[in-house]
């Protein structure tokens, strides 16, 4: 009879497989889809595309709150996007610092009278201001209520038929708007777009826009920046390739926002509200039998500062967590509920075994590990495969994502810097990637004690290396924005439209 | 415990070998950029030299090496597509006898070698062109066709503009401003033609709105009462956007099909009606929409208070500033830009 501990053991290394083979697969995947993606934008030439169709009218949401060292130059930065009919609400979510008044000195905003068009829950508006020079940025000033909240304010206050969600200290390359509009264009379905979020740590910001992409002299922070490649390169493009994506990044995403009106707007219980808003989507079109699209797209390009210390990394990892067992909680119905599709059936029993609940067998695999090595019961066999599937298979699923940022979009020119990449990916799994499963294994149990709150992000704010440059770019900025007041900006046709008069 | 060692051993290796192969990846693609940046260097002036200086596009064709024709093609597509008129004529007429480099690929398995090559072939070349492109209306690909439509929806094209139509129906995932805003781009040119499209019942609805949006982008004047007729169709999305064209190229003599649309019970169609009875109506309108404005619909007060302003009916507005609720904000964002 088989000792339980080597039991366990034998399961762990069958969980390990399967982990890192579906990674691996993920990657596969996202290798000829990403190539495809490329050819496909070549052929397209997007520039020509978006210029002859006008683009859609889009309303960028930034919620902010004590953003006041960065919320100008964020703003500014924001007004030079290069766009032909775009709004910025920035929605001020009860701030005790002075980033509305740095707002309304920057921007010379005035008071104005603004009818929402959409009546989702929220906190109390006090104010909307909208900028003397800049009449395509508006402020509403609200009640404090978290970033889900003042989301849902900027979407009752916005006008177009799409909006985009972002974070205040969050830099979009300048073209990025255009790019994620796309799928809207090619097609109607489209309710959702995520981009891909960048590291700017390490990076020279110029003007509001990332100039020269260097990795950061950190450590930790080179970390994360490979997980954020093997995340959107490969996972995310893996998952998108079989229909399947679940999460857009709060930091940088593209909505219908009639859809995501109907459906409830953004959820301010949970504390991932992105990907909450994601298997809402799923689920509210599928329950509606109404065909849909939700993409992820690797071309648009949002740039986001990373923690720095293991303490704003530890609560950053262990609030995603949180996040993750909420969403997943709520949306338990959908798991292997074949009306739901696949991303039901496939996508949502992935994260519950591999992403949820990951971190609880990894820890207890480690654990198992050491003690079968230490009770001399670990045959060679073992110890091999466990070294072969934990470690040296993460490695080569790191290098591999290493890889298709190499074939894909070559962002970090430097030499050096891809070889300080390679040597990253390849020492990750030697105690990063154990630190990474403790803090969310940390978020696993706060998220079974309902703790809701967010852990607070002390930001050091990006570099930009001339911020009078970026003053004179946004100050420059003419209104090219100004919505046409003969077209109802509200979508495509009836299927895009919603005239959101219930209650909640 | 040898073979062990050995085992953990090449598991390293291996992932120290796909570290070297992205390594190599890398110098290779810094290669070909170097090349091609060579390239340029070479062939920018030459082919910038066919305005300027007026560099003959023959005997410059003739210079290009075999091994280089791909790379200067797409130095040509990159410099043309910038240009327009005869300085674009130039360097098509220089590109013209390179383009044979392509045929293959327009024959290629994979769509977005084909599409890709279309569109370089559709930019550079000329009217020899245009059957193949047409043909590659009806490529199984989506993204070839859409390719193909692009390139004949350009004002050289105009006589080609049937075809695209008639294979509106393959586009429906699109959206209408895609659609619409290139099948603009061909001009008045095309105007006749999408006017009987438009009033084509047996055409599929949301093509014949996609064609009403392009008439509203070419401010089609006798596209007006062809709207009008489409007044009484069932279909919501192409009576809003025939709504939105009478409000850009209508007159007085289509209010009267536009009036029994303010009570419509579809929002976007009432919005839109309203808008449009704002410009082609008379004050006496104003009643009418005073009595339709539906206080718990933000879009339709907007719209009804913007078609006030239309009318003048500033004493209607103040009106429903001194009732207060939502269409009083409404009117108040209209009366006044916003401004509190």
């Amino acid at each position: 009879m088989i000792d339980p501990l080597t039991a366990f053991n034998v399961f762990i290394l069958f969980y390990f497989a399967v982990l890192n083979g579906t990674y691996l697969i993920l990657s596969l995947v996202a290798f000829r889809s990403l190539r495809k993606y490329i050819d496909r934008l070549e052929s397209l030439q997007i520039d020509d595309l978006l210029a002859s169709s006008g683009g859609l009218p889009i309303s960028l949401i930034v919620p902010a709150f004590n953003e006041s060292a960065t919320i100008a130059p964020s703003v500014r930065s924001l007004l030079t996007l290069m766009y032909a009919d775009y709004e910025v609400v920035v929605v001020n979510d009860g701030s005790t610092d002075d980033t509305l008044e740095t707002l309304v000195a920057a921007f010379d905003l005035e008071p104005i009278v603004r009818v929402p068009t959409s009546n989702l829950p929220t906190a109390a508006v006090h104010t909307i201001y909208q900028g003397v020079r800049h009449s395509n940025l508006v402020v509403v000033d609200k009640e404090n209520g978290g970033k889900a909240d003042a989301l849902n304010v900027g979407l009752n206050y916005s006008r177009s038929a799409l909006f985009c969600a972002m974070d205040a200290d969050t830099i979009l390359e300048p073209d990025a708007l255009a790019r994620i509009v796309r799928p809207f264009l090619e097609d109607a379905t489209t309710v959702a777009v995520g981009g891909i979020v960048r590291i700017a740590n390490g990076c020279t910001i110029d003007g509001g826009s990332v100039d020269d992409v260097r990795l950061p002299r950190s450590m930790l922070v080179r970390f994360q920046v490979l997980e954020y490649l093997r995340s959107f390169l490969a996972a995310r493009v893996g998952w998108n390739t079989i229909g399947a994506t679940l999460i857009i990044s709060g930091a940088f995403g593209a909505f219908r926002r009639s859809v995501v009106a109907d459906a409830g707007g953004f959820d301010a219980s949970t504390v991932g509200e992105d990907m909450e808003l994601i298997v809402r989507l799923h689920r509210h079109c599928r329950d509606l039998d109404r065909p849909y699209r939700i993409e992820f797209i690797p071309d648009p390009v949002a740039w986001t500062e990373a923690p720095e210390t293991i303490s704003q990394l530890s609560r950053q990892r262990d609030r995603w967590q949180r996040g993750l067992a909420q969403v997943i909680g709520r949306h338990r119905r959908m798991v292997m509920n074949p009306r739901y599709g696949v991303p039901g059936m496939v996508a949502l029993p992935y994260f519950v075994a591999f992403e949820l609940l990951g971190p609880l067998v990894e820890v207890l695999g480690y654990v198992a590990f050491v003690a079968a090595i230490v009770t001399g019961r670990a045959s060679p066999v073992y110890t091999v495969a466990f070294l072969a599937l934990a470690v040296f298979l993460g490695s080569a699923i790191s290098v591999s994502a290493v890889a298709l940022e190499e074939l894909s979009f070559r962002r970090y020119r430097r030499f050096g810097d891809l070889v300080a990449l390679l040597v990253v990916a390849l020492i990750e799994s030697f105690g990063y990637r154990q630190m990474s499963t403790w803090w969310r294994l940390r978020g696993l149990v706060s998220a079974a004690r309902s703790d809701l709150q967010w852990g607070a992000m002390e930001r050091r704010g990006l570099e930009r290396v001339n911020p009078a440059a970026a003053q004179a770019l946004g100050d420059n900025q003419t209104d090219a924005a100004t919505v046409d007041p003969d077209l109802v900006p509200i979508g495509d046709g009836p299927h895009a439209l919603s005239d959101q008069t219930r209650s909640h | 415990m040898s073979w062990l060692i050995q085992a953990v051993l090449v598991l390293v290796a291996v992932n120290l070998m796909f570290s070297g192969l992205v390594v190599l990846l890398r110098i290779n693609n810094a290669r070909r950029a170097e090349r091609l940046e060579a390239r340029k260097v070479v062939w920018y002036p030459r082919i910038i030299g066919l305005i300027s200086d007026g560099s003959v596009p023959e005997s410059l064709a003739a210079l290009v090496e075999p091994q280089e024709r791909s790379d200067v093609v797409e130095i040509a597509w990159e410099i043309a597509r910038r240009l327009r008129g005869t300085d674009r004529s130039r360097v098509q007429e220089f590109a013209a006898p390179l383009l044979q480099t392509l045929i293959p690929d327009l024959k290629a398995r994979r769509p977005e070698t084909r599409a890709r090559a279309l569109q370089i072939v559709t930019s550079l070349g000329g009217s020899e062109y245009e059957d193949t492109t047409v043909r590659f209306l009806d490529d199984p690909s989506p993204l070839v066709s859409l390719v193909a439509a692009r390139a004949l929806s350009q004002p050289r094209h105009a006589p080609q503009i049937g075809q695209v139509l008639d294979r509106l129906d393959r586009y429906q995932r699109w959206s209408q401003a895609l659609t619409s805003s290139m099948l603009a781009e061909v001009g008045m040119e095309a105007a006749p033609a999408m006017r009987a499209h438009l009033d084509d019942d047996g055409r599929p609805t949301h093509a014949r709105a996609a064609v009403a949006r392009s008439l509203e982008l070419l401010r089609d004047i006798e596209a007006a009462s062809v709207a009008a007729d489409q007044l009484e169709d069932a279909d919501a999305e192409l009576i809003a956007a025939c709504l939105r064209l009478l409000f850009v190229v209508g007159t007085e003599a289509q209010a009267g099909a536009v009036r029994p649309l303010i009570d419509d019970d579809r929002f976007f169609v009432r919005s839109a009606a309203m808008i449009a009875l704002g410009r082609l109506g008379s004050r006496d309108d104003a009643t009418l929409i005073m009595g339709a404005i539906d206080p718990d619909s933000p879009w339709v007060a907007i719209r009804a208070t913007q078609a006030l302003a239309e009318l003048h009916a500033t004493a209607e507005l103040a009106t429903l500033v001194t009732n207060g609720g939502l269409p009083a904000d409404a009117a108040i964002e209209t009366l006044y830009g916003g401004a509190a």
